[in-house]
């Protein structure tokens, strides 16, 4: 191959190479107009919006939420978007109907099979934002998706658009999915309040839940407890709950532990017995607090008991626990003061202090 | 001829401050805005008692519990007896509970419907109209 046919080549190869990036520029220029024009575009299309809110039986407004290229959909989506954030019912409605006629929903269902995972995660946040049940199928699907982020983003917006019909198949998640997105899932969980207990509890009870659902089930009943106090009227609980309070999992007895603190009844003090004796400190000191949340005064003997406990921490949860009990506990730790040596009769003498009585030494 | 109601919207958010703003001025209303409790304030002074309604949103914590409807019942003269309704993003019972310990008349959880914060405007207006007959406007 002589000079002359190298160079051409090159020159060729080069040349292209230039014309293509002189597209991507000129066509980068063209999709993103000057800041004015994106600006007077957006206006437009606030304008628009915000008269369909204030008349909605109006269709006048409604024509005009068109678009023809891909930056004018960006900017009706924001202005959608940022007004459905802020509002419910049908002023909710107006903004989802909206983000449905213009085409924008569709367009962010194909989104969801993108190859690139950016386009994916936006799709995802748009339609958990758009305010349509019909984006709830979309979403449970997002959350096989092999992307971290897009599992959070579409765990996120099924609670946002408060997908009841999805709680059993997000508890399911908790098997499969990464640690990271297990916390997505359950802040989801937490997000629809006493709606997720039956599911919550079932799983709890369940005894084909994997530890790791055991787990995070577990954190969710703790952190949604019983707003309407009916877990607790039906005694409903610590039936579900027992068995994860002798899980082999050290976690997982700990969590049990907390999760019926907050659900249990006063008759599940006595599944407590074992977690006060667990070998593993945070087991016992979950159960210290969770028996004075449950019981009241019937808690004394046992967190008397715990006082003594080797673990710093375990003895002083159990006598914040029993501060917490009034004037019987109070009781309960003078005379113990009297009998008791070393740990126990220190934490008898701060339980004292702390209600304002004094102790002759 | 009927006297044009008047309300006074007080939210840093521009959006909000527009959907709320644009909805009442197709009602009819004559729509004053204001982005801070001084810039109500000031404009509750100079409307000298015309102002019907203020719909504001306010974080508690952040402006040291809910100030501007204490500050509106502190004035002196008829704008003291303005209603306010809040618009707010926190709707625990203790948390409406502060908000119309402060003053306010009426509470809104945020996000929020049109149509309720229309219903809400037009309770409070009955309830100071029976409250006070002499403020009742046509």
């Amino acid at each position: 191959m002589n000079f002359a046919v190298v160079s051409r080549v090159v020159v060729a190869f080069a040349s292209a190479n230039l014309a293509l990036v002189a597209y991507i520029v000129l066509r980068r220029l063209l999709q993103h107009p000057s800041d004015p024009k994106r600006e007077a575009c957006r206006a437009r299309y606030e304008s628009a919006l915000d008269d369909l809110l204030a008349a909605p039986g109006e269709s006048e407004a409604a024509s005009l939420l068109t678009y023809d290229d891909d930056w004018e959909a960006e900017e009706l989506q924001g202005a959608i978007l940022s007004r459905a954030d802020l509002l419910r019912g049908d002023s909710l409605e107006i903004m989802t109907r909206a983000f449905v006629d213009s085409g924008l929903f569709e367009a962010r269902v194909k989104d969801l099979g993108h190859r690139r995972v950016w386009k994916r995660r936006l799709a995802a946040d748009a339609l958990g934002r758009c305010g349509s049940q019909d984006a709830v199928r979309h979403l449970v699907l997002c959350m096989r998706d092999n992307d971290d982020d897009v599992r959070s983003i579409a765990a996120k917006g099924l609670g946002k658009l408060r997908a009841v019909s999805a709680i059993e198949y997000l508890v399911s998640l908790f098997r499969d999915i990464a640690d990271r997105s297990c916390v997505s899932v359950a802040d989801t969980l937490i997000s629809f309040g006493s709606e997720a207990l039956p599911a919550l509890l079932a799983a709890s009870g369940d005894p084909g839940s994997s530890e790791r659902t055991l787990y995070w089930v577990l954190r969710c009943l703790e952190s949604v407890g019983d707003p309407t106090g009916a877990v607790r009227a039906a005694h409903e609980a610590g039936s579900h709950i027992a068995p994860a309070l002798s899980h082999e999992s050290d976690r997982v007895r700990a969590a049990a532990a907390a999760a019926l603190g907050r659900l249990g009844a006063p008759s599940d003090l006595g599944l407590l017995r074992d977690a006060f004796e667990d070998p593993v400190a945070e087991v016992r000191r979950q159960a210290a607090a969770a028996s004075g949340r449950i019981a009241g005064v019937d808690a004394i003997p046992a967190l008397l008991h715990l006082f003594a406990d080797p673990d710093f921490d375990v003895s002083y949860s159990s006598s914040r626990a029993l501060l917490s009990l009034g004037e019987p506990a109070v009781d309960a730790a003078q005379s113990l003061a009297s009998t008791a040596t070393g740990m126990a009769y220190k934490r008898a003498l701060e339980v004292l202090d702390s209600a304002g009585r004094t102790v002759a030494l | 001829m009927q006297r044009q109601k008047h309300i006074l919207v007080v939210e840093d958010d521009a959006l909000a401050r527009g959907i709320v703003g644009r909805r009442f001025a197709r009602l009819g209303w004559r729509v004053s805005e204001a982005t801070s409790d001084e810039g109500a304030l000031e404009t509750l002074a100079a409307a000298a008692g015309d102002i019907d309604v203020v719909v504001t949103e306010r974080m508690p914590l952040a402006f040291n519990g809910f100030d501007l409807a204490r500050r509106i019942r502190a004035l002196q003269g008829p704008a003291a007896a303005t209603p306010v309704v809040v618009l707010s993003g926190l709707d625990r019972p203790s948390d409406i509970a502060a908000v119309l310990a402060s003053g306010a008349n009426g509470f809104v959880s945020k996000p929020f419907d049109l149509g309720d914060l229309e219903s809400e405007v037009a309770r409070v207006m009955v309830l100071r109209d029976e409250a006070d007959p002499k403020a009742a406007r046509p």
